[in-house]
């Protein structure tokens, strides 16, 4: 299970994600998804940086 | 006199009504089309030949006799490969799919063939509609990617193969291959037209999109498909409007809201410089322009769309994943693996801050009539190996506001540029009719040198 704190920075969390893909996946495949890992560290960190108003609801269908 | 291929949907319609043209001819007309040019370009990957003759020659009787079952009587559409059909192979360019024939329509098209549109064939999507690049030439520069993942829709009706097509969008990928190819692209209010037997790459941020030559086209292809549907959890629920006629109604100068943030930092010189022009001649035309100021939201917006495609097309996929990932291309296999590892309070997050963003652009473009920005950052990348760049469609699917790309020149590269126009949810009709107005004013129609 991926744990990612809104304090973490984007190299952190891209850690937390290289583990997890290496428990899924192995060494190999994790290896080759370096570059998507990376990229979805920033995202995710992205949105973490973001404060919502305690009451808003996700909109999925919108 | 244009040759059948050449009329737009609206003219081909119209003719048939006034049976001034026969179904076949426009039929025949287009497959020859079709015979003369797919080979170099690829557009298209399944065409019943047989089937289409035979639903023209049902569609003249009918006409012959004075009966029209809609709009589309007679008129042949073109469907990227993940619209169901039933009996016919829906493939989603993918070895998965590979032998998937659907058992029913999906709401799009039956809404189609209600309106007695002809389904010409499946057009060339790029695997489940997302970025692994698809076989498709660009037909304005075969060097150049045509964009995607509607690329064969777009293609098809860039060259005259049909006159309307359609696409999806979860990103850009209506409105982007529209601007590469030089056409209009129509991604309407989320919701408004149904996505129940499309392939989801994501449920939540899937549109339908509209590929055609003119902004009538796209009103009338809206018209038809459009309205509540209890197959589809998103479907929008009341009345559909007389899209036509509001069309007609809002065909006057409008008050346009340019964003100049992000937009003009994010395109290529010659890209801003026409967008600058197109506002020009907008304002000498009569349109009043005013700049806005994008939402703080704005700055998450990409992430968040991001986040939300992955783990959605992960949830849809994960089956699939388990048992054959080495037939997933790279591109899509490592995007749902990415959503594999996103946690559920990270994709959540991601979709409270769309749902500010949304409010925060309803805010923004309530302002003005439309809002009007470059439709790409950049025209059409002379590489294969990529579907180009979404960013500027993306804050309007992930908000799941209507937006129209309009043609709006050609680079120094003689490739299409073009912009794009944004209004408030549910109000496709004000748009569509700034939009014509647009198009009349700029009075710009683009078609590739080889394929005019």
């Amino acid at each position: 299970m991926v744990s990612m704190k809104p304090s973490d920075s984007v190299e952190a969390i891209a850690v937390e994600l290289r583990a997890q893909a290496v428990r899924l996946w192995g060494e190999q495949r994790a290896g080759e998804l370096e570059t998507s890992i990376n990229q979805t560290a920033q995202q995710l960190w992205d949105v973490g940086q973001e404060t919502v108003d305690r009451d808003l609801e996700p909109g999925f269908y919108q | 006199m244009p040759k059948p291929y050449e009329l737009t949907v609206s003219q081909a319609a119209q003719q048939i009504k006034d049976k001034k043209l026969s179904p076949v001819d426009l039929a025949q007309s287009l497959l020859e089309r079709i015979d003369a040019t797919d080979k170099d370009l690829k557009a298209w990957v399944t065409i019943d030949r047989e089937e289409v003759l035979t639903n023209a020659k049902e569609r003249e009787e009918e006409a012959k006799q004075g009966k029209t079952r809609g709009l589309l009587h007679g008129v042949p559409v073109g469907l990227k490969d993940i619209f169901y059909t039933a009996g016919m192979k829906t493939a989603a360019g993918s070895k998965v799919y590979a032998d998937f024939v659907p058992d029913f329509d999906a709401t799009s098209v039956a809404k189609i063939k209600e309106a007695g549109g002809i389904i010409l064939g499946k057009a060339v999507t790029t695997e489940f509609a997302t970025s692994d690049p698809s076989p498709t030439f660009n037909p304005w520069n075969f060097e150049h990617t045509p964009g995607g993942s509607s690329s064969g829709s777009s293609v098809a009706v860039a060259t005259k193969t049909v006159g309307a097509a359609l696409g999806s969008q979860t990103g850009g990928s209506t409105c982007r291959p529209a601007a590469y190819n030089g056409i209009v692209g129509l991604k309407a209010t989320y919701g408004r037209i149904s996505r129940y037997g499309v392939v989801p790459v994501s449920w939540s941020l899937d549109h339908v999109g509209i590929l055609v030559r003119t902004v009538e086209d796209a009103a009338l292809m809206l018209q038809v498909m459009s309205g509540e549907d209890a197959n589809d959890p998103g479907s929008l629920s009341g009345p559909v409007p007389d899209f036509l006629k509001q069309m007609t109604d809002h065909n006057r100068p409008p008050r346009i809201g340019i964003v100049s943030e992000y937009y003009s930092e994010n395109s290529t010189p010659e890209v801003w410089a026409n967008t600058q022009e197109t506002v020009k001649q907008l304002t000498a035309a009569g349109a009043e322009v005013v700049e806005l100021d994008l939402p703080d939201s704005f700055k998450s917006c990409h992430s968040a769309q991001r986040i939300v495609m992955n783990v959605e097309c992960a949830a849809y996929h994960e089956q699939s994943h388990a048992t054959q990932a080495e037939d997933f291309g790279p591109r899509v296999r490592s995007g749902m693996e990415m959503g594999m590892l996103i946690p559920a309070t990270k994709y959540l997050q991601a979709q409270r801050l769309r749902r500010k963003f949304r409010q925060d652009m309803i805010q923004m473009a309530g302002q003005v009539d439309v809002v009007l920005t470059p439709a790409i950052p950049a025209p059409a990348p002379k590489d294969r190996n990529t579907t180009g760049d979404a960013s500027f469609q993306v804050p309007w699917t992930t908000s799941g506001l209507p937006t129209v790309t309009l043609p709006s020149g050609l680079s120094e590269d003689g490739l299409p540029l073009a912009v794009q126009l944004g209004a408030l949810p549910l109000e496709e009709g004000k748009l569509l009719g700034a939009a014509k107005w647009c198009e009349s004013a700029l009075g710009m129609s683009l078609s590739p040198p080889n394929y005019g």
